[in-house]
């Protein structure tokens, strides 16, 4: 029987968050192509990991639920992890709702809040 | 009256950055992922056909599948799950964790024409205790410790 101890899967979960981090920024620069391109591919990726651990700080941990958090962050421009957007770590620490559920609540302020910005320029 | 030369520092032109049209990119991005099914957890290598699931195949004693008929599954006597098995005695129940406790799958048998009978299995299911964190080195195999084989659902009798 083939044994897999808790490091070597620890690995294995490394390499595919690696994998799917790669794979979330190519959507990104697909959605996202002028604003992708002003980051630049690292800072594209540190972005992606930012978000990826302010997903998992709050216990969103499914892929779909963190590619629609990384379209948030690009649409907020902001990696989500500092203070500068504060309404945002209310909702996504709101542990009464389920993470997706979190997420919808996010989605109608993004919303808002792109729709604001576009009518004050 | 004396009239100073005015100077004039040349100031380029702003020009604002090409940006994406975020409400439009957002929307875009996001219809997608609706489509997107659930998958993997991050930090899992599991893929997803292994998200937890209830599969039970229901045989008569002579080990061959009740087709199509009534199931029950009890989780201390209340319903999680009602049905009827398919043509192979199998139900699959996706996206169910299995708590421990006593459980019980009912069967409806129509013995003849006016009698039914309600066959039941039980099983008990343990929760497995969290595995203490080992010494330096592995164990060796024969000192890990294994879940008990469980009877089969359809052990009944």
């Amino acid at each position: 029987m083939l044994v897999i101890n808790a490091e070597q899967l620890g690995r294995l979960a490394e390499a595919t968050d690696e994998v799917f981090l790669k794979d979330a920024a190519v959507r990104i620069a697909e959605y996202w192509p002028k604003r992708a391109e002003r980051l630049g591919p690292q800072a594209l990726m540190t972005r992606l990991r930012a978000v990826r651990g302010v997903a998992l700080g709050h216990g969103i941990k499914e892929r779909p639920d963190l590619l629609r958090l990384a379209n948030m962050a690009m649409a907020l421009e902001d990696d989500l992890s500092g203070a500068a957007l504060a309404w945002v770590h209310p909702l996504l620490a709101d542990t009464r709702l389920r993470p997706g559920d979190r997420l919808d609540v996010l989605d109608d302020k993004v919303r808002e809040w792109l729709l604001e910005r576009s009518m004050d320029i | 009256m004396k009239f100073e030369p005015q100077v004039f520092a040349v100031v380029p032109p702003v020009v604002a950055p090409a940006d994406d049209d975020a409400l439009a990119s957002y929307a875009a991005m996001d219809e997608l992922l609706s489509t997107l099914s659930s998958s993997t957890e991050l930090g899992s290598p599991i893929l997803p056909c292994q998200q937890p699931c209830i599969e039970v195949t229901v045989t008569d004693e002579e080990h061959l599948p009740l087709s199509a008929v009534p199931y029950r599954l009890l989780l201390e006597e209340a319903v999680l799950a009602e049905g009827t098995l398919d043509d192979t005695g199998f139900v699959s129940i996706p996206e169910q964790e299995l708590p421990p406790g006593d459980w019980n799958i009912e069967i409806s048998l129509q013995r003849n024409e006016s009698t039914w009978v309600v066959e039941r299995a039980d099983i008990h299911l343990i929760q497995a205790l969290p595995v203490a964190d080992e010494e330096e080195g592995e164990a060796p195999i024969e000192t890990r410790r294994w879940l008990p084989f469980m009877d089969a659902p359809y052990d009944w009798d």
